[in-house]
């Protein structure tokens, strides 16, 4: 997805860098050899110039980045190491936060959209039914919900910079083998969206995407 | 003076109360855990903050806290962070006062990473301790007053809707 996502960007940058190229040639064709050397040089600037603005500033994708804190430190992936005493109740202590980075005009409209319309970001592990959630403290505002299956982000109030967190600890149900990885799983629905559109203007992010519980 | 104890479930009509029953006497150890599973599939676990909520509501209803078990981000009880009974003897003025939005972000806050494992209530009419644990487990240190007890954490849940 993010190579159609780069290409359709190009194909737009060089589609606006088409339509002002006439326009560059026509104002320096009277230069003669410095004029041509000119408008070289303005058409590269141009072409950079247009590549930056339409992928970054126009046609940017909305950034979803979903952290896990483990004692106030960001885990920074990707696989986190869990030890954990033979019949633990609980296995650790997080803090799940979401942060959205939305600088393009593209990703300020998918905001809009969000707020308008709703979605939702939902964190679980895979596979499911053998670690749950449990909510320990929410922010003041109800924008996370926690149930066993996981953590349930609303959009709705999606904005620029950490938009929500919720504090939960993981609790194995079963008896769990020795050494047990856990895949992070992160989906994300917009409403009314199809599934390939949202993959396509929305990236969900997180550093952390296995879990590793290991007894000791 | 012999205990006795109390199981709470999450409510079968899921309108997010708890349900306080006294499990059956001859029920061994062993069956405990599936004694205790309570909403579809799933044993019930009360956070921290629901934890605090109900500690709240009994205030309010004549219970003094009187402990509280706080443990770390990795929830081991034999190993308690540095720090930890200043935050709990903090966190129990704040639970007397009863000002549950400074308690809360008490530990949203400065004491945010400690999670609250169990709570211990005194009884001021004299119906004595009671102990409530993350599990579900209550555990009521004057059998006696069981029943009480139970009845008032029964209205307790309904209004604090903790599940």
């Amino acid at each position: 997805m993010n190579e159609v996502f780069a290409t359709l960007k190009l194909g737009v940058a060089l589609f606006v860098f088409l339509q002002a190229k006439p326009v560059i040639d026509e104002i320096t064709r009277e230069w003669a050899t410095w004029g041509r050397f000119v408008a070289d040089l303005a058409a590269i600037l141009v072409s950079s110039a247009l590549v930056v603005i339409v992928t970054g500033r126009l046609l940017g994708r909305l950034h979803l980045r979903v952290v896990w804190e483990y004692d106030r430190v960001e885990s920074r992936g990707p696989c986190e190491q869990v030890r954990y005493t033979a019949g633990a109740a609980q296995l650790g202590g997080y803090n799940l936060s979401l942060r959205c980075t939305s600088q393009s005009v593209l990703s300020r409209t998918v905001v809009s959209y969000c707020r308008r319309n709703g979605g939702s970001l939902f964190v679980h592990l895979s596979p499911d039914q053998t670690i749950y959630f449990v909510p320990e403290l929410m922010q003041n505002h109800p924008f996370a919900s926690v149930s066993p299956a996981g953590v349930t982000f609303n959009l709705r109030r999606l904005d620029h910079g950490t938009v929500t967190w919720a504090d939960v600890s993981l609790w194995p149900v079963y008896q769990l083998p020795n050494s047990l990885p856990v895949n992070c799983q992160y989906d994300l629905s917009l409403a009314r969206a199809p599934g390939w559109l949202t993959r396509l203007l929305v990236v969900v992010e997180s550093p952390l995407t296995e879990f590793s519980f290991e007894r000791v | 003076m012999s205990t006795a104890q109390l199981l709470a479930r999450a409510s079968a009509s899921g309108n997010a109360r708890l349900e306080f029953m006294e499990p059956d006497p001859q029920l061994p150890v062993s069956a405990y855990p599936g004694a205790e599973a309570s909403a579809p599939g799933h044993p019930l676990r009360l956070g921290t903050q629901a934890l605090l909520e109900l500690a709240l509501s009994l205030g309010e209803q004549g219970y003094r806290a009187t402990h509280l078990q706080i443990v770390g981000s990795n929830f081991d009880e034999n190993s308690p962070p540095d720090g930890v009974e200043d935050i709990e003897e903090h966190a129990l003025d704040l639970l007397r006062a009863g000002n549950r939005r400074k308690l809360l972000d008490y530990f949203r806050g400065p004491a945010r990473g400690f999670y609250v494992l169990a709570i211990e209530v005194r009884s001021r009419r004299g119906e004595g301790r009671v102990t409530f644990r993350r599990d579900g487990w209550v555990t009521v240190h004057n059998s006696a007053s069981v029943g009480a007890v139970k009845g008032t954490l029964q209205r307790t849940s309904e209004r604090a809707a903790l599940w």
